[in-house]
């Protein structure tokens, strides 16, 4: 599709040595929005006119070792830790890796119900208040970190729970069965 | 319907645009910034808006985009377009809007490429239509709102062959509850005929206690008996709900078995069938018998006394309360133990199956680790169950015992004013006792009621279902010469991703194509639709210039051989596994398939050659033994058409040199599609069809496709390449 606009650049690219890791420090990248809503990027002086961002440990080290690609997902560089780098990149950064990570931040459990093997939630979140249904079964949930868990729904909708122990509540006892 | 729900409003008029009526609309969901909220997309005749909160926040004339495109994400999708300018974020869209989503697209990019057209929408079965609330996976029986009703009446009918059986049942159990009732009769007899009585002496005792004797004794036996035929009973309705329902999986299309995880379907077939039989054993038949007696005690007591049987009838309501709630403390402390027993059962699964590798690392003691930790967790959660249980256990007692209590204390009283007899007052304690009893019984009927309605109503809705592809009535058999034709074909295993595009193609009969492509492109999809394992979107699929709709499964489907690149050995002899698609087939035509298929040599050195046992237990074979007895399957068959998915993919170059001979003898005469990650097994194709995402991107010769300079060349430079490298 977007085969048209690739930019041709096969020489250069292969280049380089696919076994070695580049970090990027903060001179070597800047990064802008684009009118379309995309990241762009400037590395080592060439434009890049689409990037992706890809966390490479979602749960564990959100904001830690965080892939930059180009238009073709090849690897332009990793981030070592997303704080070293200058304020505007962090922000477009975090705000691109929200979007290719939607899971929005339980703040109040109104209710949590087990019925027949599913559990329905009825929560406000930092989206919005929602209504969701998960399968009561410990696949449908991930740890990430000592406190927070990750939820999932039947339509692979994800929730985090930070702290889950204390927002949970009296409704801690319902989720523990699978815990 | 409840799509409508999830819909935008039917917008008619986008009123700032002005530009037409609105044809297709969808919510998002969500908006940019990740807030849920009011944020729609509508297609006009002219343009592609969206609105937020009801106004519009963007607007593009279809004549300025290029292409579209859905990319899933985590938690959402992102929807973009690409314009004279670059490409743009049109919306975000949670996942449960993502089906309705993928039709959007489509009609999107129809729009692009000059014609909008919408195509009809799925049915929405991940909703209630009822409630609103979303259906479990796996089924598509809302647990809710299930007509408890209708379902009950199906299961009275698969009782009906066993309607002696429940005749028998019914007796049985009510001269049992005759028996029981009699014993404390007979003992308030005993007490005040013969106890009581000045002058009896020790001899009159003895009918009185073998009366009880044998009461006691028959209600026993009686009670051996009954259970015995409620297991034939339960036992027997299960077996044939099971197999129904184990027949229908097999008869519906892979489209609805893909759809649900294997152990769903495991469930389905057997979990719910065994609830239903515990429900019709225990709920249904105990459960009756429980109650039935409840009410014989209760009027016994009331009519013989009703102020001590108002007395005793006043705490049943906080009794079965109590149950109830000891029942689901029980369920609670026992599922959370079910969940660590899996946790620890599957860790052990994993070392075991990975033994070599835990030993080849060195990590057995961090294994080990692991293992205790989980079966600590374990051991401590039984710990407290068990305590727990312990302590509940003398309060049911004493619960259960409390009837006897108010009865002595009570009826105590109205002995000693002289209005009750002692015989009476020993036969109401007795009574007493199997009131409150049952009741620990009872409290589980409601819940086991609705578990096994909920059960039935998930085996009938897969019972009901009629297959996806589905044999039509003027289908009929034929006798395959080999063309086969794809005719624009489109086809996805999930309306919101499209897997093949506009796929045509042609081929001759007795010609061998090669299907090239990268991982993912949709070759063996094209395959699976060759074998009619799934039906096209659009478009036509012909053999012999017939649609394979028009064409019997059995009848295809016999006439087409598959090799796979993980074959798959039923459990059985080697001998039986060639003969698997003809049982009859003589041991000389198996011996020949098996050489022709270069595994003669090898099956003769096992030292039960053919009869050795393969499968699930039997002996292991290596990858490229378990491909030739799949080859020599596929010769035995004798197939019109033969398919050729990655048949080499998993063996070393050696082996492949003798499958490869194998293949060249199978392929001669028989219009072949062969798919292979290494190129130069495609050497003998006559044609070369290169798929890419899904369309056909280059058709032709090894020779003309080289010329051309295009996918298929850069893939075989770059497989020379690595070969140079790696020296072979
Ligand atoms: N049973 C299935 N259910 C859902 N998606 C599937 C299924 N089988 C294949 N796919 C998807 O369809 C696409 C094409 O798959 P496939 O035809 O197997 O590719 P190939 O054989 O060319 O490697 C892939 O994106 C794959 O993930
Ligand atoms: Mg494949």
């Amino acid at each position: 599709m977007s085969e048209s606009k690739r930019p041709v650049d096969k020489g250069e690219s292969d280049s380089g040595d696919r076994t070695t890791i580049r970090y990027l420090a903060p001179g070597d990248l800047s990064l802008s929005r684009s009118a379309g809503g995309f990241l762009q990027a400037t590395v080592d002086g060439r434009e890049l006119p689409r990037v992706f961002v890809h966390q490479a440990f979602p749960l564990s080290m959100p904001n830690e070792y965080i892939s930059v690609r180009d238009d073709e997902q090849k690897e332009i560089g990793i981030i070592r830790r997303l704080d070293e780098m200058d304020q505007t990149v962090q922000e477009l950064i975090e705000s691109e890796l929200s979007r290719r990570y939607f899971a929005p931040i339980v703040e109040k459990v109104n209710s949590l119900k087990e019925e027949f093997g599913y559990l329905y939630w009825d929560v406000m979140t930092s989206s919005g208040d929602r209504r969701f249904t998960q399968q009561a079964k410990p696949e449908t949930i991930l740890g990430a970190g000592d406190q927070e868990l990750i939820v999932i729904d039947i339509d692979e909708n994800r929730f985090r729970l930070p702290r889950y122990r204390t927002l949970l509540g009296r409704f801690a006892r319902t989720l523990d069965p699978i815990l | 319907m409840s799509e409508q729900s999830k819909r935008a409003e039917p917008i008619t008029q986008i009123e700032a645009g002005g530009d037409g009526p609105v044809r297709l609309s969808l919510s998002t969901g969500m908006d940019a910034d990740g807030a849920y909220g009011d944020t729609a997309l509508h297609l006009t005749d002219a343009s592609l808006v969206r609105t937020e909160a009801g106004s519009i926040s963007l607007e593009l004339a279809y004549s300025d985009l290029t292409s579209a495109r859905l990319m899933a994400r985590t938690g959402n999708s992102i929807l973009e377009v690409e314009t004279n300018e670059g490409p743009v974020l049109v919306a975000r869209v949670t996942n449960e809007a993502r089906q309705e989503s993928a039709r959007f697209l489509k009609a999107l990019k129809s729009a692009i490429d000059g014609r909008l057209h919408i195509v009809a929408a799925e049915e929405d079965r991940t909703n209630c239509p009822t409630c609103g609330r979303p259906i479990p996976a796996g089924t598509d029986v809302c647990p809710i709102c299930v007509r408890r009703s209708g379902v009950l009446r199906r299961l009275a009918a698969v009782t009906r062959p066993y309607v002696g059986l429940v005749v028998a049942i019914v007796v049985l159990f009510l001269v049992r509850t005759g028996l029981q009732l009699a014993v404390p009769w007979i003992t308030g007899q005993l007490v005040d005929n013969v106890l009581l009585q000045d002058g009896a002496v020790g001899r009159e005792l003895l009918p009185w206690v073998a009366a009880i004797f044998a009461a006691m004794i028959s209600t026993e036996g009686i009670r051996a008996f009954r259970g015995f035929l409620t297991v034939k009973m339960g036992s027997g309705i299960a077996r044939s709900l099971r197999l129904t329902v184990y027949s229908k999986l097999q008869a519906l299309s892979l489209g609805f078995l893909s759809r649900y995880k294997t152990g769903d379907l495991l469930n389905r077939v057997n979990r719910d069938t065994q609830q239903l039989e515990r429900f019709l054993r225990f709920a249904a038949v105990e459960g009756a018998a429980h109650v039935v007696l409840m009410v014989a005690v209760a009027v016994i007591i009331f009519v013989s006394n009703w102020r001590l049987g108002l007395l005793l009838l006043i705490p049943i309501p906080a009794v079965f309360a109590f149950f109830a709630a000891l029942r689901s403390q029980l369920r609670w402390m026992y599922r959370k133990q079910g969940t660590l027993w899996d946790r620890t059962n599957s860790l052990l699964q994993d070392i075991l199956s990975g033994m070599r590798v835990v030993k080849a690392f060195g990590r057995e003691e961090r294994e080990i680790g692991r293992f205790r930790g989980s079966s600590d967790a374990l051991r401590d959660v039984m710990i407290r169950n068990e305590k727990v249980w312990n302590t509940l256990i003398p309060l049911v007692s004493l619960v259960i015992g409390a009837g006897t209590f108010v009865v002595y204390f009570f009826g105590g009283r109205l002995i000693l004013q002289g209005e009750l007899a002692l015989g009476e007052l020993v036969q109401f304690g007795l009574y007493a006792g199997m009131l409150y009893g049952p009741l620990a019984w009872v409290s589980g009927i409601p819940r086991a009621y609705n578990e096994a309605v909920v059960s039935a109503a998930r085996i009938y809705n897969v019972i009901d279902r009629e297959p996806e592809v589905r044999e039509s009535a003027g289908a009929q058999s034929v006798t395959i010469d080999g063309a086969v034709e794809f005719d624009d074909v489109s086809f996805g295993y999930h309306s919101h991703e499209p897997v093949l595009e506009g796929v045509t193609m042609r081929v001759a009969p007795g010609e061998m194509i090669g299907l090239v492509g990268h991982s993912g492109a949709g070759k063996s999809t094209i395959i699976n639709l060759v074998l009619r394992l799934y039906d096209p979107d659009e478009g036509v699929i012909k053999i012999d210039g017939v649609d394979l709709r028009e064409i019997r499964l059995e009848s295809l489907r016999s006439q087409i051989g598959v090799v796979l690149q993980e074959s798959f050995l039923f459990s059985g002899s080697i001998a039986e596994n060639i003969a698997y698609a003809k049982p009859d087939a003589s041991p000389h035509e198996i011996i020949q398939a098996a050489k022709v298929a270069q595994a003669h040599d090898f099956i003769t050195a096992f030292p039960d050659g053919y009869d050795t046992r393969v499968g699930e237990r039997g002996q292991r074979l290596s990858g490229g033994e378990r491909q030739r007895v799949a080859i020599a399957r596929a010769v035995l068959h004798d197939p019109r058409i033969l398919i050729l998915d990655e048949a080499t993919s998993a063996v070393d170059s050696e082996t492949e040199e003798k499958i490869q001979e194998a293949i060249s003898k199978l392929i001669a005469n028989r219009t072949t599609i062969a798919i292979a990650h290494r190129l130069s097994t495609l050497r003998k194709a006559n044609r070369l069809v290169v798929l890419k995402e899904g369309r056909v991107a280059e058709v032709g010769t090894h020779g003309e496709l080289m010329d051309e300079g295009g996918i298929y060349a850069g893939l075989v430079r770059a497989q020379r390449e690595m070969a140079g490298a790696t020296g072979t």
